[in-house]
């Protein structure tokens, strides 16, 4: 288990973390959301000892993160972190043996990872010589090449069409069945919801959002009404409450300051008589992080 | 921790030695060195005017030159290794040979010698080589001083007398000089360029190879993989490895390289030009030994060799700290700079050494890290300066390691995590500050 406790950190006299607090347990996928400049990268580098934290601790099983237990880190950087001039074997040797492993479990490892990503075929080919989505199925095998007990994805999915998303979805799926505390960033929303447990959502180094997800959307007060059949627009505004309505072919959206304007809104089309749907939804992550970071999300 | 240390500097040298570049380089090389060694060869093979035989055909008037000039210059061109020449008595007459070389734009000199005015000339059809006239310019004076002398009627001793050298004793005041030696410090004035090239391009490569490696490490961010397994410190120590026994392999190769070049020389080519060349080597080296310079030069290597390592070892950190600051290679080209003038600085610094006997100038410089591994060397072997000033060297350079190693690799630690020039020098400050 990944305990931050009280962690700071400062670059001069500039706070770029400011007292964070969150543990991820083992099997667990956790959130560090937050827009660019939030805290995140410098986040990731104190978890794997890159940086020295000005306060605050960081244990992984109870035990301070030293280049002992960077060994059951893995990590996939947000950018390329790969020497394109080797080979993906060359490569695989040069991480997977600083990770400890052995000439012949990284054959084996590599081997049965290429397979699952349906690429057995680049194990000798150059990286540079590689498209970018293959590239970065390369960077996400190095980072789970020993198996890790603890994995950082900083956007994972940065490259890749949809069937590939699948297949990294199915690996990162296994890695938190066999145990592995996953630490998962993007500025998908909708990749954040499949997969994690928990979050947190950073801006300028401050938590402004943090705990489990279902817990955050049942706590955030403002819901939404999807609404299909003929509506009045303006009608739909004037009702107390209402906060937003947005229409997207014959569909309404209507977004409610709370659960109480819920049957206002059906008073209003309990009379009209082609409504084919009403029905009231969560919040997405997406609404709750731009409620929260109080900014539109940069991709 | 040793095990990742073996591992990068496995990974590293496999990176440089299986590269095509590496492969390509070192097979122009091999093919090159030994070519530029039988160059003579090389061009005598495809042949050209040059290689046509000269024959002189002597005309000998008087009858008392030809026999005694064959001898005289034959000996000449045998010590040298010219014997392209051929001298040969004229069966003909003068107009006949001259008609026949017009004819024949022929390459051949007719020498006439006259007895009476005791002059002669020389007719060829081209233009004569210089070495060849003034060899038989040389050769025709020696035969005419001998039968002047024959003639004269003088005593042998006599004669020995006057063909005697001046001998000319030495007289040093100081008990510690040598005449020998005198004479190797001249030669050695001449061979020091050669004998610190080496070092010059070894210290050119580990630089460059170093600043390469952890740029390129550092803006492909595989850098931040890499110090999450490994810490700076042994990533940095790895690195100077690294570079330091590339270093030495490729001038291994090169030493190697020579060495084919020159036996393929003692194979192919038989002419005295080798032969001479290997006596002149022996010669050389039997006047060193006397001399008694070999046995200083000996009990000054294992200190030239201290010296050395230490200041690769210095230049390796240094080269890696201004890397690790840097975010492109552009950058540390440009950062490099600096260094490049240091090498620079002492390489021709060591070659001004023997016009500058005792320099005080140069003999401080000697003792200064980063210069004192080209100029403390040239100056030890040429005895201007002594193993106390070569152990001041050494101090001063275990000291700027120790400083290098003590600050350098905080700001190493900060500088491979830098990716924005962006207050580049106030963030390095800080590195030093920082004593984690």
């Amino acid at each position: 288990m990944l305990k931050v406790e009280n962690v700071t950190k400062y670059y001069g006299t500039n706070k770029a973390v400011d007292n964070l607090n969150f543990e991820v347990k083992d099997g667990e996928i956790f959130g560090l959301l937050g827009i660019n400049g939030a805290g995140k990268t410098t986040t990731f580098r104190m978890i794997t000892g890159l940086l020295d934290k000005t306060e605050g601790n960081i244990t992984f099983d109870g035990k301070k993160i030293d280049y002992n237990v960077t060994d059951k880190i893995g990590f996939l950087t947000e950018e390329r972190s790969l020497l394109t001039k080797l080979t993906v074997i060359e490569q695989a040797k040069l991480y997977g043996g600083l990770k400890g492993l052995t000439e012949t479990e990284i054959n084996e490892r590599l081997d049965y990872l290429l397979e699952r990503l349906e690429i057995p075929e680049y194990k000798t080919r150059k990286i540079k010589e590689l498209s970018k989505g293959n590239q970065q199925k390369i960077q996400f095998i190095m980072a789970i090449l020993n198996k890790p007990k603890l994995l950082i994805l900083d956007e994972p999915f940065s490259g890749l069409d949809p069937i590939n998303i699948e297949l990294f979805k199915s690996l990162i799926m296994e890695l938190k069945k066999d145990g592995t505390s996953i630490i998962f960033s993007s500025h998908r929303m909708d990749h954040v919801e499949y997969f994690c447990d928990a979050l947190v959502i950073l801006v300028k180094g401050r938590t402004v959002l943090e705990g489990y997800l279902k817990e955050i959307k049942e706590g955030f007060r403002k819901k939404n009404i999807i609404i299909e059949g003929s509506v009045n627009e303006s009608e739909l505004k004037k009702i107390k409450g209402v906060l937003k309505v947005e229409e997207n072919k014959g569909v309404f959206t209507v977004s409610i300051e709370n659960n109480n304007v819920v049957s206002s809104v059906f008073d209003y089309i309990k009379n009209k008589k082609d409504i084919t749907k009403f029905v009231v939804e969560e919040p997405t992550l997406n609404e709750i992080f731009i409620e929260k970071v109080g900014e539109s999300y940069e991709k | 921790m040793k095990n990742k240390l073996k591992l990068l500097i496995k990974d590293g040298l496999r990176k440089k030695l299986k590269t095509k570049t590496f492969k390509i380089i070192n097979i122009i090389l091999l093919i090159a060195i030994p070519l530029v060694i039988n160059i003579d060869t090389v061009i005598k093979t495809f042949g050209g005017d040059f290689d046509d035989p000269v024959t002189v055909y002597v005309i000998d008037e008087s009858g008392k030159y030809y026999e005694s000039l064959k001898n005289v210059y034959e000996q000449t061109t045998l010590s040298i290794g010219n014997q392209d020449v051929e001298i040969k008595n004229a069966e003909k007459k003068y107009d006949e040979l001259k008609d026949e070389m017009l004819e024949e734009k022929s390459n051949d000199i007719i020498l006439r010698i006259y007895d009476e005015t005791k002059k002669a000339d020389l007719t060829s059809f081209d233009y004569v080589d210089t070495i060849t006239v003034q060899l038989l310019t040389n050769a025709l004076n020696t035969v005419k001083s001998n039968i002047a002398l024959e003639e004269s009627d003088i005593d042998v001793n006599v004669l020995n007398e006057i063909n005697a050298p001046m001998e000319i004793s030495r007289t040093y005041l100081s008990d510690e000089l040598d005449e020998n030696y005198e004479l190797m410090s001249y030669i050695s004035n001449l061979i020091i360029p050669v004998f610190i090239m080496p070092f010059f391009f070894l210290l050119l490569m580990i630089t460059q190879m170093i600043g390469a490696e952890i740029n390129e490490e550092k803006t492909s961010k595989s850098m931040e993989i890499i110090i999450t397994s490994v810490s700076p410190r042994i990533h940095f120590i790895s690195k100077m490895i690294t570079a330091n026994v590339y270093a030495i392999v490729q001038s291994l190769l090169f030493v190697a390289y020579l060495g084919i070049g020159l036996f393929v020389r003692t194979l192919i080519s038989e002419s005295s030009l080798i032969n001479s060349f290997g006596d002149n080597i022996s010669g050389l080296l039997k006047t060193f030994v006397d001399s008694g310079m070999l046995t200083d030069i000996l009990a000054a290597i294992p200190w030239i060799i201290l010296l050395l390592i230490l200041s690769f070892i210095a230049y390796s950190l240094l080269a890696g700290i201004l890397a690790s600051m840097t975010t492109s290679q552009e950058d540390y080209q440009q950062l490099q700079t600096p260094l490049m003038f240091l090498i620079m600085i002492g390489y021709f610094v060591a070659i001004m050494a023997s016009s500058y006997e005792k320099s005080i100038f140069i003999i401080v410089l000697s003792c200064i890290p980063f210069l004192s591994c080209i100029i403390a060397p040239v100056l030890l072997i040429l005895g201007q300066i002594g193993i106390v000033e070569v152990l001041i060297a050494l101090g001063a350079l275990l000291l700027t390691i120790f400083i290098l190693l003590k600050y350098g690799l905080r700001i190493y630690k900060v500088g491979i995590l830098n990716y924005s020039s962006n207050k580049l020098w106030k963030k390095m400050f800080m590195g030093i500050k920082n004593k984690e």
